[in-house]
């Protein structure tokens, strides 16, 4: 059941965590979490449902040795500071040429950067390839949430990749 | 239906994850070609998207953790008979052994009723789930045999064989029969040779020749010894292992 989908699982919960040694470990708790759990699952996405354990296995884990990380961000703010920096940055080219140019090491912090309810969603999007339908099983949030919150950590990854590329040319 | 700047955007993330349905995705086409700012925001968000694909990769699970995560889900109640599904278990159990703890820890029951297949298979599940192979690593016989005191109040002999070339390198917990036993880790060059020790009222070494076994490629020793039964398994030559046991057994009389 969650062997199809270790990859998967990893890297979910490699962002979550902000390791891949949590993350295995995260991900080994999971599995034995999903093995008591099985008759838990009846139709819908098989990835889904492992994606599902792991994220709650993650959350647990971040009570426990990371609390700091679990504060939720209220999304309205930082959804207008993003909406400020994508018009700022105006049409095509230049802010589309600076995040094409961004490295491994920008897009990762920008990534770890995200208050974790937009960063759990992006990954699932982005690294893991779910389907909204799949991402709001996940999450547990209604579709529309889902959309606005990938929109916006979208966004944010936007604005934080340009606004740390012109810091580094200010600098230079 | 007017549509506001937020309806936009949530538009151009569903047109770029492939969410809007055909005549959703059409018509947004339309728009977006005549549209400059429109297309130049979805320009920007499919740029990230190409970025992120191609600098962020996927967690990619190892080898070692793959078959440890397989071993953890093979069914507990496989029977013998079921032969060949049952070998194959065995041997992603094998491999994960020898991947993930790095040694090796299969438990052959010694006596008369043989290797006891379901047991082993039960015990080397839960075996594995340790994330290191060593638990106390140690090559001083003084801070492992109290470890193990502590740990499960068992004192199993554990002797140092350094002069004959198999220095001890630690302790680590198993189960065995449903119970914490100790083993004791050994090294043999690159190899790892664990020695588990299972408690057995009344046990001695009466001097009988250790029971050896091949299980998987893996070399298996078992005898019997003061008030513990022993089995030392490693990927070494059958004939090293041997020559541990001969070593071992001597100093521990």
């Amino acid at each position: 059941m969650v062997l199809p989908h270790l990859d998967d699982a990893l890297s979910l919960a490699r962002w979550l965590t902000g390791s891949r040694a949590d993350a295995e470990d995260v991900v080994q708790d999971a599995s034995i979490r999903a093995l008591g759990a099985i008759d838990t699952f009846r139709d819908g996405s098989p990835r889904a449902w492992v994606l599902t354990i792991v994220r709650n296995t993650a959350f647990s884990w971040l009570r426990k040795n990371r609390p700091k990380a679990l504060v939720v961000t209220d999304d309205e703010s930082v959804f207008e500071a993003a909406q400020f920096a994508s018009e700022a940055g105006g049409p095509l080219s230049p802010e589309a040429m600076l995040i094409a140019k961004a490295d491994a090491d920008m897009l990762n912090a920008a990534i770890a950067a995200l208050p974790l309810n937009f960063k759990e969603i992006l990954v699932l999007r982005e690294i893991d390839g779910l389907s909204y339908r799949e991402i709001a099983q996940v999450v547990s949030l209604p579709i529309g949430t889902v959309m606005s919150r990938l929109s916006r950590a979208r966004k944010l990854l936007i604005a934080r990749l340009g606004a740390s590329r012109a810091g580094a040319q200010g600098a230079a | 239906m007017t549509m506001t700047h937020e309806d936009d955007d949530l538009m151009l993330d569903a047109y770029l994850d492939g969410e809007l349905d055909a005549s959703a995705a059409l018509a947004f086409e339309r728009r977006s070609a005549a549209d400059a700012d429109l297309k130049a925001r979805y320009d920007q968000l499919s740029v990230l998207r190409a970025t992120l694909r191609a600098k962020v990769p996927r967690e990619m699970a190892s080898d070692a953790f793959r078959a440890k995560i397989a071993a953890m889900a093979a069914p507990v109640e496989q029977r013998p008979s079921r032969s060949f599904e049952w070998r194959q278990m065995a041997a992603s159990i094998a491999v994960a052994a020898m991947l993930a703890s790095g040694g090796t820890a299969l438990l052959l029951r010694p006596g008369a009723s043989g290797p006891d297949i379901s047991g082993i298979v039960a015990e080397h599940r839960r075996a594995l789930l340790a994330a290191n192979p060593i638990d106390v690593e140690s090559t001083d016989k003084h801070t492992v045999k109290p470890w193990f005191d502590a740990k499960l109040a068992l004192s199993p002999a554990v002797i140092d064989l350094a002069a004959e070339g198999y220095p001890l390198a630690g302790g680590r917990v198993e189960v065995a029969g449903g119970k914490l036993v100790p083993a004791m880790i050994y090294r043999r060059r690159n190899h790892l040779i664990s020695l588990v020790a299972v408690p057995r009222a009344g046990s001695r070494d009466d001097g009988t020749a250790a029971a050896n076994a091949t299980q998987d490629g893996y070399a298996v020793a078992s005898w019997h010894g003061q008030d513990f039964d022993y089995a030392a398994v490693s990927d070494v030559a059958p004939e090293e292992l041997a020559a541990f046991v001969t070593g071992w057994r001597a100093a521990a009389r």
